[in-house]
């Protein structure tokens, strides 16, 4: 009873010590006023950084290669210690790769009963991009700009160039499928959608954006940055993870099969 | 040109070759391994509803068998009991009629034996009655001195009897 008194004692006292301390040695004066930081977000305009001294770009690009290895790694060691060692009965981790698997095939099949094999592939990897690399900016891993300012890395996808990458791309699948269902109709079905990669590319920038904006906002003031965070890693990091990926794969998968469905040859005149 | 919200193509291209190699990589990865270990587990449980719905059937019609063959055994056993009975009550009668017959022999010769016993028993009586009636007129004729027609007649007369 008297440590867990002594316990609590010391925890509030180091809460107190470190409140005052963060208050206390925040800097005179802002480097940047939040409209600077809230315009740079979104446009990148000063906070550049080298990609191997080759060409400044947006943290995004940078954010994107990152997420890229830490999945690409993961499943390299998954493919090599976990994979083989898979059971009839799946154990917890395996029955999360099947889900997550099954998941992804199933929105393939069912939107796209003809031909699902690439399109299944197409949106497994996008989801897991989407949903891995909203997640990355919780991590917060911080990167030196060409100006010598640190920077915390975004999720790939709150750059617009990031967003446009995977709005065309899906587009492109789309059209792909439109190719390969119905040749020449596919392609005139697809670009009837023209609007598609605009408002896929701008849903999810704009989804993004908007978190990275508020998390921005939060913690360029002090005293906003104890306690909310946590609401607002959970609302606009988590829950943006989650729906950003169901959306962007689910209109993939759906416009798919809409262009690569074959029509039904007339049965005659009724 | 200046884009507008600072889009540079050349970014777009080096995120969608960064997508291209990820997308790519997990396929080969995580996606087409984790997929065919599913379709491989789907295939052999199939084999194994097959199989047990193919060894459910055998059995079946098995037991099916098995059945008709209980059904063609207490046929045949009912069958071959009222054979058997038929031939027990057929070898029944038979041993009854033989032993009828057996028993009519049996009396028959009995009966035989009987009237061959009497007649010879008659004979024989007849034949000593013969003999007596022989040594009895000998004894008479031999110790009478009178004539022997009259003894016999005295004799007739007093009622005595052959002994």
């Amino acid at each position: 009873m008297k440590s867990k008194k002594k316990f609590m004692i010391l925890w509030v006292l180091l809460i107190a010590v470190l409140f005052a301390g963060s208050l206390l040695t925040a800097p005179p004066g802002k480097t940047e006023t939040i409209q600077t930081a809230m315009r740079d977000a979104v446009l990148h305009e000063e906070n550049q950084i080298s990609l191997f001294g080759w060409k400044n770009v947006n943290p995004g690009l940078i954010s994107a290669m990152t997420v890229s290895a830490i999945l690409l790694i993961a499943a390299a060691c998954i493919r090599v210690f976990v994979i083989p060692k898979f059971k009839l009965v799946p154990g917890r981790f395996q029955l999360l790769l099947e889900q997550a698997v099954s998941l992804f095939d199933g929105m393939a099949r069912t939107s796209s009963p003809q031909r699902n094999g690439f399109l299944g592939a197409y949106i497994f990897g996008a989801g897991a991009y989407i949903f891995v690399g909203t997640l990355f900016e919780l991590l917060g891993l911080q990167a030196v700009t060409t100006t010598g300012r640190s920077v915390t890395l975004p999720a790939p996808l709150s750059d617009v160039n990031g967003a446009i990458a995977l709005g065309c791309l899906s587009y492109l699948v789309i059209l792909s499928g439109g190719i390969a269902g119905n040749g020449l109709k596919g392609v005139g079905s697809t670009l009837k959608e023209f609007s598609l990669p605009i408002s896929m590319s701008f849903r999810l920038f704009g989804a993004l954006l908007s978190g990275l904006l508020v998390t921005e906002l939060v913690y360029y003031y002090v005293q906003l940055s104890y306690v909310l965070p946590v609401l607002v890693g959970v609302l606009f990091t988590l829950l943006h993870a989650l729906i950003q990926a169901y959306v962007l794969t689910m209109l993939t998968a759906l416009f798919y099969g809409e262009v690569s469905e074959r029509p039904e040859p007339a049965s005659g005149r009724a | 040109m200046n884009i507008p919200l600072n889009i540079d193509w050349q970014q777009i291209l080096l995120h969608l070759l960064n997508f291209v190699i990820l997308a790519g990589g997990l396929y080969l990865l995580l996606y087409k391994p984790v997929k065919t270990f599913m379709e491989k587990r789907q295939q052999y449980y199939q084999e194994q509803d097959a199989k047990a719905a193919k060894t459910l059937a055998d059995a079946e019609k098995t037991m099916a068998e098995v059945r008709q063959q209980l059904k063609n055994a207490d046929a045949d056993a009912a069958a071959k009991l009222a054979a058997a009975q038929k031939s027990a009550d057929a070898a029944m009668q038979r041993q009854l009629s033989d032993a009828r017959a057996q028993a009519e022999q049996i009396l028959a010769d009995a009966h035989a034996a009987a009237q061959r016993e009497h007649d010879k028993l008659l004979s024989d009586a007849q034949k000593e009655l013969k003999d007596l009636a022989v040594t009895a007129t000998e004894k008479l004729v031999l110790q009478s001195d009178g004539d022997a027609f009259d003894q016999f007649l005295d004799a007739a007369e007093r009622g005595e009897s052959h002994a």
